[in-house]
């Protein structure tokens, strides 16, 4: 029994350290000014370099603004096509059910290389290659699959029930569902707009390619400063991603928590 | 409540939104494949674009090539997720909590952040290559084997183990924890040992959400192009790298031939992933769901 | 002869089972009656050797540990087997030779009326479907001691009488002895010989059906039975003071509540210990030749029940009791 113990305490150990271990060398490499071979530790590290970077330089800012605001947009994107359809597939029986089940997986199974050319070729004659709307289409397309799953889930608990219930006793259908729908629901949109979030913020191929540079969010431009060799900024961009992607979810994920009682 | 025009209503943002940017996008390459690209003057159609690609080796060799490793790396993501989250389902010591928040954290991050600490540590002048040469394991950088940019995809199949083994730990927790002990209760009081709840009950309940896991990971394997591109090895070329750099080159003429093997890649991964299911549905927990 | 040598079950603070004692005979039907959250189940999981009970053990005539098998109440069939793979996952796991087994799955699945369903899932089946097959995976493992929880209380009334009369055919069929727990007194009732009232994680009273609704041992086992009047008063040497009824009683406890069940206790017939002279509020027709009357005397109202068309509304009659009440 002992011995199993410290046999999954050392695989707790062991996954931590793995998961842990890449976080902290970007880190370091973010605050340190030298750290070439054969030193296993920076030569001098300088704490305000970080800060200095993230205020003053304008690279830095336009990359965190594109980020948030291709991300804001999608999430937003997401939900209003999601909700509606997670709400179709989970409340009713309709002929085709099983193809749009299927349907709304593609994206995820198509590899994305071919999506996204096939999408760039499209957005071309639309006009829509480098504008806002076109990137976040190509971001949502990546996110539907998640956000209907998620949302789809949650909602096939009560199915229609509660609304039900509701209309019954004399609200409104948008009071319905303001007051019934979204709070019976929040795990799954929650789910669905954290998943949405992470998806938009490290998309790399679709903002590059449908963005025609004009949205070089932090991980689009951390790219050609890993392939260049400058692996500082690299690190600085990264450190802000976990940054604007940590902090928000943990907010999100608080706030949803404290506001009332955990439901399923 | 339920009505037909509300359904309709319901389902008409997604339908509209796939067929402007998905269902077109699509029948344009359809089209475009078959050699019909007015812009460049060319509009006899014709199938010659996917027999010359079916018959084109370099193309096939890369083809199989990438289709092997996305196999081989989504697999191992999946077994050794299914093994963690076996391990760590029980809320029975104080470890499984933080243990499920850290298994989050990997999912939140882009692939480029692992590929810039991978390289900063595995790469031949990194930091485990620093540690060997100062403890006198290997005297310079050049005996530390190539582990980025190799001929085994290493560095690539590691930044995937380290995005998807999370992936599917988390994804599996969540199934594991709803059924509960229901299931394992029953089978202990019919008699069946642990070993025999395990492989019976327990793995053939969870088997439809390892499958999903692992089409979703084997399609990302398959088709994503950054990490092959900062990874991979010039030599041994992965199909997304190969596809991106034709289109990128801007050659108009190409890009029937392009959106045919576009064609080929897409089509081969929905039956590969309807295959995957099909099967799955002949194995034990096959009644029990898939996507 | 089974033994349950003062069990307790204790989670955390909280004690769920405090000391039970029971004897339950082989080849009968026992049930354990309680009220939700009383432990009952709690107890069954002991049995069965889900839980293990943190003092005390569970014997049989032997003197050894015997897990009883278990019907659950949602049935728990494995999702993902079929019919027949679920009925013989108990032999498959004992390496049973796959003839044997397949003969044994023949039988049982004939003895239980479900052979076409073989091929079926879980998914597919009815609740009562679903309950046979539940009660076939548990019997083809030979088994002598049967556990049900909650057996017929998600089957709809016609079924639930259906089953009751089956699972008494299975118990004589193949001499099992059936321990099941339950909060409907009436199913309680219907199947078994003997009945142990569970309330608190005690164990109140063990008796035969009739003993136990003429004579509860306490106030606790005769509000959970219910269907009585439960009349507030005081005690002063041996006679009940009331509103209702003032006079000599059977003293159980000191509490002073007079306990008048509404079947049994009173009648019109004279006997030598009158009760009360009350006016007829209102007959309620109960179905089987039987009234429930509301009865007021002083203002105060008592329920009882008589046979119909043996008394007037808003008329004047004097009541007896059958024998002397009881005084909690």
């Amino acid at each position: 029994m002992a011995s199993k113990k410290i046999l999954k305490l050392l695989v707790y150990l062991l996954f931590a350290v793995l998961v842990l271990m890449p976080l902290f060398v970007i880190f370091m490499l973010a605050i340190s000014k030298t750290w070439n071979y054969p030193s296993l530790w920076p030569k001098w590290v300088d704490w305000g370099y970080y800060f200095r970077f993230l205020i003053t330089n304008a690279e830095m800012q336009a990359s965190l603004l594109s980020s948030m605001e291709l991300a804001v947009g999608t999430v937003v994107l997401t939900i209003l096509i999601a909700y509606p359809t997670a709400m179709a597939l989970s409340y009713y029986d309709f002929k085709g059910k099983k193809l749009l089940n299927i349907l709304v997986y593609l994206p995820m199974i198509i590899p994305s290389i071919a999506v996204l050319t096939n999408m760039d070729f499209i957005m071309i004659k639309y006009g829509l290659n480098g504008s806002f709307f076109g990137v976040v289409s190509a971001h949502t397309l990546f996110c539907l699959p998640y956000a209907i799953k998620l949302l789809y889930d949650n909602l096939i608990l009560w199915k229609d029930k509660y609304e039900v219930t509701s209309r019954n006793l004399g609200a409104t259908p948008l009071q319905t569902f303001f007051k019934v729908t979204i709070p019976l629901n929040k795990n799954g949109l929650q789910g669905a707009v954290m998943m949405s979030y992470i998806v938009s913020m490290t998309q790399y191929l679709g903002t590059l390619l449908i963005g025609d540079g004009n949205y070089i969010t932090l991980s689009v431009r951390m790219f050609p400063f890993t392939t260049e060799g400058k692996y500082r900024i690299a690190a600085v961009y990264g450190i802000t991603f976990m940054l604007v992607t940590l902090i928000p979810l943990y907010l999100i994920d608080v706030w949803v928590t404290h506001k009332g009682r955990k439901l399923a | 409540m339920l009505t037909k025009r509300k359904l309709i209503l319901l389902l008409s943002p997604f339908c509209l939104f796939m067929l402007f940017f998905f269902f077109s996008a699509l029948a344009k390459s359809l089209i475009t494949s078959f050699g019909y690209y007015p812009l460049m003057g060319m509009e006899k159609l014709s199938l010659h674009y996917y027999t010359d690609a079916l018959n084109d080796k370099v193309f096939l060799r890369i083809f199989f090539r990438t289709f092997i490793f996305a196999l081989f790396s989504a697999g191992m993501a999946c077994f050794i997720g299914t093994v963690l989250a076996f391990l760590f389902k029980r809320n029975d010591n104080p470890f499984t909590k933080p243990f499920f928040k850290l298994a989050q954290l990997p999912v939140m991050l882009p692939h480029i952040f692992i590929v810039l600490a991978l390289i900063q540590l595995l790469s031949q002048t990194g930091l485990v290559s620093s540690l060997l040469t100062k403890i006198g394991i290997i005297h310079s950088y050049n005996s530390f084997p190539l582990l980025l940019n190799d001929q085994w995809q290493i560095g690539i199949i590691l930044t995937y183990l380290w995005k998807e083994v999370p992936f599917v730990i988390v994804s599996l927790v969540l199934v594991l924890r709803q059924m509960d002990n229901r299931y394992r209760i029953v089978a202990d009081n019919l008699g069946a040992t642990k070993w025999q709840t395990f492989w019976k009950v327990s793995l053939p309940l969870l088997m439809p959400a390892i499958v999903n896991a692992f089409i979703i990971n084997f399609s990302f394997n398959f088709g994503s192009y950054e990490v092959p591109y900062l990874l991979g090895n010039q030599t041994k070329e992965m199909l997304p790298v190969y596809i991106y750099d034709l289109y990128v080159q801007g050659d108009y003429t190409q890009l029937p031939m392009i959106m045919s093997l576009n064609l080929i890649l897409s089509v081969f991964s929905i039956a590969f992933a309807g295959l995957v299911l099909w099967l799955s549905k002949h194995l034990p927990g096959g009644h029990t769901g898939g996507i | 002869m089974y033994h349950l040598d003062n069990i307790s079950q204790q989670k955390g603070n909280t004690h769920i089972l405090h000391g039970i004692n029971l004897t339950i005979d082989e080849n009968s039907i026992f049930a354990i009656l309680g009220p939700s959250g009383s432990g009952k189940t709690t107890l069954l999981n002991i049995l069965a050797g889900i839980d293990r009970p943190t003092d005390g053990k569970f014997l049989n005539e032997d003197g050894q540990v015997e897990k009883g098998i278990m019907v659950f109440q949602d049935y728990r069939l494995f999702p993902h087997m079929t019919v027949f793979k679920n009925i013989t996952f108990g032999l498959k796991v004992k390496k049973t030779n796959s003839s044997e087994l397949k003969q044994r799955a023949k039988d049982i699945m004939e003895t239980m009326g479900i052979s076409e369903l073989i091929d079926r899932y879980p998914d597919e089946l009815s609740g009562g479907q679903q309950q046979r097959v539940a009660l076939a995976r548990a019997l083809i493992l030979n088994l002598k001691l049967l556990l049900m929880d909650e057996p017929f209380s998600s089957l709809d009334e016609a079924l639930r009488i259906e089953m009751l009369d089956f699972v008494k055919e299975l118990q004589r069929k193949f001499q099992l002895t059936i321990v099941f727990v339950t909060h409907y007194k009436t199913e309680a009732y219907m199947l078994s010989n003997k009945v142990a009232i569970l309330i608190d994680g005690q164990i109140m009273q063990v008796d035969a059906p009739k003993q136990l609704e003429s004579n509860p041992q306490n106030l606790a086992v005769a509000r959970f039975l219910g269907q009585a009047n439960f009349i507030e008063g005081s005690l002063s040497n041996n006679d009940f003071v009331s509103p209702v009824y003032s006079g000599k009683v059977r003293t159980v406890t000191e509490k002073g509540v007079l306990y008048l069940p509404f079947s049994g206790q009173l009648q019109l017939n004279k006997t030598e210990y009158p009760a009360f002279k009350g006016n007829i509020l209102e007959k309620k027709w109960m179905g089987s030749n039987l009234e429930r009357i509301t009865i007021e005397i002083d203002q105060k109202t008592v329920y009882c029940d008589l046979a119909s068309e043996s008394v007037d509304e808003n008329k004047t009659y004097q009541f007896y009791f059958s024998k002397l009440p009881v005084v909690f």
